[in-house]
């Protein structure tokens, strides 16, 4: 059969890139249709694109390969995701004096409107997290009809060079062949998709180990608190254990996942591991040697995501917890290691159930999990279809409750979508009709909310017609 | 010993331009052993940090060195004190080879006190000198333990640094030993220490018929890493090449086959006048001397020595190894044969062996107090560094098991002009403070 209606998204990792498509239903629930893998060479490093001209033509060969499972149906558009070096959050502050005026929802839009002016110089701003109000220096979640005579909103921006976007959009169109219907920041898509509403309420931080970088999210009090992407990732292990004898890469992946241990363990007896070297000859590394290799680098990485804790706040609370994702966190006893630094308890990331209805095996494997949370912050039909039969019927924001778009969609950075709803791309909007007290709903329905306004705003004729 | 007559006698000992010095017990003893046998031409030394085991030898020149370190007592077995008993008395030392000395021998067996801290400190004077210095070491017994045997080795990695040539004599190659007494076993090896050093002061002090002198063993030996000393007899039909093979499997020192694989190589063959050098014995030296791969030229030399009625003896001098050369050899043993290569592989296995096998003693002895996880430099980056090109790609680069602080700071003093720059664009005020705290990053060392 083919499909007619769906979303396809491509993330970029440093060792893989993943092409996945998929479709919602009508309560927002995701079915994976289609996935394909691409390993990347050279061309991504530190999950920013290096090589435009290789990347595009990988990007190209996972859209045919993708095509030809959808029933002959043409791919149009595509999301990318970005997570490389250079991406993270910065503070932001607007202020405005109101001489004892009331908080309304237009004060709040100006200030919104103000936010979204500023740019900082040498960094592009990819995303802007809800902010945090405070009225006369006090925290007000909801501050609309209080008076005060000043009012603060704090803002965490999301940053990173120019060129994170630009390679993907711009100065990547022009080889695809394809349009990229919109940059999705993954760690924050990632974050939507594992951390419960009660983490992010809770605190927590949900941690990626990816090949080429390790990007740390952290959520306290339902609002995102800092996202950082560390420039290291297990690959570097690898890399390291390379170092020890002549060892192919290939080789020494194996080891690494084989014998790789994120705790030094004293040993009486070193083990010999066997080896083959890259010239073809057999030899044998010392276990401690291996162990302390792969030690000292994981040790590395986790110093990173501590200081960045550290500088969040978030260590010593009790409440905290961090969540594991990505495929370098499978290494013995990461978590274990993890535990010992933070005295948090640690889980391993598994994607929220009411998110996905089909694939959720494939979408838990960290490999792909990525891939599905993008699909899922993808809101426009990426197929080619001059009229499309749409499977997508009257939205509800999944947990049912508040239809409130606290959080604001803008985790989509659409590109071309702009003039379609610009609506959707003020945070304030939900913001005003939220209540007090349902954070944790608003969390969810935030990035639905904004997706079923869309829909409704861009479907809603065809939804009357067809789909009821 | 001092005549209060005016001293006119210029020559008051033959100028002698070769000195062994024999370094702490084992090194004295063999000194000791040497000045009653007598070599031509040759002044002898003891230092010792032991002033009982000085006065118990009959060479008559003595230095006490260390004497505020170890009071005369000995340095109690540990290298350290016998390292510093010798740097105490540095001035004695350079006094006591200031005397006209062109080649020295610093003998010593390795393993205890005061041979193995105080040689290396010794031989680097003489060296400092411009003097041809020659360590001549012996490694112990296995009988005697792995403590004292990595001890050892460690003194014989100092010495190598500090000499020109060094020769290190393995006494477990010592034939028959198994069933030698071992008051006798360590006679043996201070014997063996005495052939070694008697045998190269051979080549220079005896004139030979075919000479090999000061000269030509200064070029085998100057800067030319470790040597190996080899001496055979041979008697009756046959006899030289008797005296090559013996000479070749009773080398007193490891890697027999190497010899052939050697930069330098210079040898010398005694005969007496009772029986002297045969023309039709040339064709053994010829066959012998085409086996060696070196690029220089073989220097050898005979002469008479009247000892040695109808034997023959040959005294062989090879130069020219050490982990270094190996090395730097790896094109050369690439043109040459699967041997070479495999020689090459061999050596660097049974460093390795060598190594891990001193790991392993650490390990079984100490295993239970220390810890052996080594130290890391971990790089723990600040916000800005985040996205510093040059200091990730150094993290990168060089894995952390490998890094050392004085690196780090190098490449963040390079990145810190940058950082402090795009530190002024970024206008958010609270994030500029949090950045200028965190300026500089931290380095955590365990």
């Amino acid at each position: 059969m083919a499909y007619t209606d769906f979303i396809v998204a491509i993330d970029l990792g440093t060792s893989h890139m993943v092409g996945m498509v998929g479709t919602k239903n009508s309560s927002g629930e995701l079915s994976i249709i289609a996935y394909e893998v691409e390993k990347v060479e050279t061309c991504i490093r530190r999950g920013c694109v290096y090589n435009i001209k290789d990347t595009a033509y990988k990007i190209v060969g996972l859209v045919r390969k993708l095509e030809n499972k959808l029933g002959g149906t043409r791919i149009a558009k595509i999301y990318v995701g970005v997570g490389g070096q250079s991406l993270r959050t910065i503070d932001h502050s607007v202020s405005k004096l109101l001489g004892n005026g009331v908080v309304t929802e237009n004060t709040l839009q100006d200030i919104d409107k103000e936010c979204r002016q500023y740019t900082p110089d040498l960094l592009n701003v990819l995303d802007i997290a809800s902010p945090v109000y405070y009225l006369d220096n006090q925290l007000e979640s909801n501050p609309i009809g209080l008076s005060c005579s000043r009012i603060d909103a704090r803002y965490k921006l999301i940053v990173g060079r120019p060129a994170l976007r630009d390679s993907v959009t711009k100065n990547m169109v022009e080889h695809i062949k394809t349009e990229v219907a919109g940059v999705i920041v993954s760690p924050l898509a990632l974050a939507d998709l594992i951390l419960t509403d009660s983490e992010k309420e809770n605190g927590s931080a949900l941690i990626d180990f990816g090949a080429g970088v390790t990007s740390v999210t952290m959520y306290k009090a339902g609002k995102l608190v800092g996202m950082y992407v560390i420039p290291l990732g297990s690959h570097l292990i690898t890399k390291d254990l390379m170092t020890l004898d002549n060892i192919s890469e290939k080789e020494a992946e194996r080891i690494k996942r084989t014998e790789g241990n994120a705790i030094w363990e004293k040993e009486k007896e070193p083990r010999p591991i066997p080896v083959d070297l890259a010239d073809g000859r057999h030899a044998s590394l010392k276990s401690s040697d291996v162990n302390n290799v792969v030690e000292a680098r994981s040790r590395e990485i986790i110093e990173n995501i501590y200081a960045r804790l550290e500088e969040a706040g978030m260590v010593n609370d009790a409440g905290c917890k961090l969540v594991i994702a990505g495929n370098g966190s499978t290494l013995k006893n990461l978590r274990e290691a993890l535990i010992e630094r933070f005295k948090m308890d640690v889980r391993y990331a598994s994607v929220r159930k009411d998110f996905i209805k089909d694939g959720e095996m494939i979408a838990n494997n960290p490999e792909y999990t990525t891939a599905t949370a993008l699909l899922l912050k993808g809101t426009e039909n990426c197929a080619v279809i001059p009229e499309p039969v749409v499977t997508i019927k009257e939205p509800k924001p999944i947990p049912a409750e508040s239809p409130v778009v606290e959080q604001e969609p803008v985790a989509v950075e659409n590109i071309e979508v702009k003039k379609t709803e610009p609506e959707v791309k003020n945070p304030i909007r939900g913001g005003e009709k939220s209540k007090g007290g349902n954070k944790t709903g608003e969390r969810s329905g935030g990035f639905f909310g904004g997706f079923f306004d869309k829909v409704s705003g861009k479907l809603g004729e065809i939804l009357d017609e067809e789909a009821d | 010993m001092e005549d209060k007559i005016y001293d006119f006698d210029m020559a008051k000992a033959p100028q002698t331009i070769i000195k062994v010095i024999g370094v702490g017990g084992g090194g004295g003893n063999a000194v000791s052993n040497m000045y009653r046998e007598g070599i031509r031409d040759v002044s002898f030394v003891l230092c010792n940090t032991d002033n009982q085991a000085l006065q118990k030898s009959d060479v008559p020149d003595k230095l006490l060195i260390g004497q505020n370190t170890t009071h005369g007592l000995g340095s109690g077995n540990v290298p350290e004190v016998g390292e510093r008993a010798a740097i105490e008395s540095e001035d004695d030392i350079r006094k006591m080879l200031n005397d006209g000395t062109r080649m020295a021998f610093v003998t010593a067996g390795m393993g205890g006190g005061t041979g193995t801290g105080a040689a290396p400190v010794v031989a680097k004077i003489s060296k400092d000198m411009g003097i041809l210095t020659v360590g001549i070491v012996t490694i112990p017994f296995v009988f005697e333990g792995r403590p004292k045997i990595v001890k050892a080795l460690r003194g014989v990695r100092n010495m190598a640094q500090n000499v020109d040539s060094l020769l290190v004599i393995n006494n477990e190659r010592l034939r028959n030993f198994a069933d030698m007494p071992i008051p006798q076993a360590n006679r043996k090896a201070d014997e063996t220490l005495t052939i070694a050093a008697k045998s190269i002061a051979e080549i220079v002090t005896t004139n030979l018929e075919q000479n090999v002198d000061f000269a030509d063993v200064d070029t085998t030996m100057r800067n030319s890493g470790v040597a190996l000393i080899s001496i055979g007899f041979g008697e009756g039909e046959g006899r030289l090449r008797q005296a090559i093979n013996e000479a070749l499997e009773n080398t007193l020192v490891n890697d027999v086959n190497n010899i052939f694989n050697a930069q330098r190589v210079a040898f010398v063959i005694y005969y007496s006048h009772e029986d002297e050098l045969r023309i039709s014995e040339m064709d053994d030296i010829h066959d012998f001397m085409s086996q060696f791969k070196t690029e220089y030229e073989v220097k050898w030399g005979h002469g008479y020595d009247d000892s040695l009625g109808h034997k023959i003896k040959i005294t062989i001098l090879v130069t020219g190894f050490g982990l270094e050369d190996i090395l730097t050899k790896t094109e050369q043993l690439e043109l040459n044969t699967d041997e070479e290569i495999r020689a090459a592989a061999e050596k660097a296995a049974a460093e390795k062996k060598k190594r891990d096998e001193e790991d392993e003693w650490m390990q079984r002895y100490y295993g239970d107090y220390i810890d052996a996880h080594p130290k890391t430099e971990i790089v723990v980056l600040t916000t800005e560094e985040l996205d510093d090109d040059n200091l990730i790609a150094f993290i990168e680069e060089k894995p952390a098991y490998k890094r050392t602080v004085k690196d780090v700071q190098q490449i963040r003093n390079a990145g810190n002009l940058i950082i402090s720059s795009s530190q002024k664009n970024i206008s958010s005020s609270t994030m500029k403070n949090q950045e200028q705290k965190q300026k500089g990053g931290t380095i955590i060392s365990f």
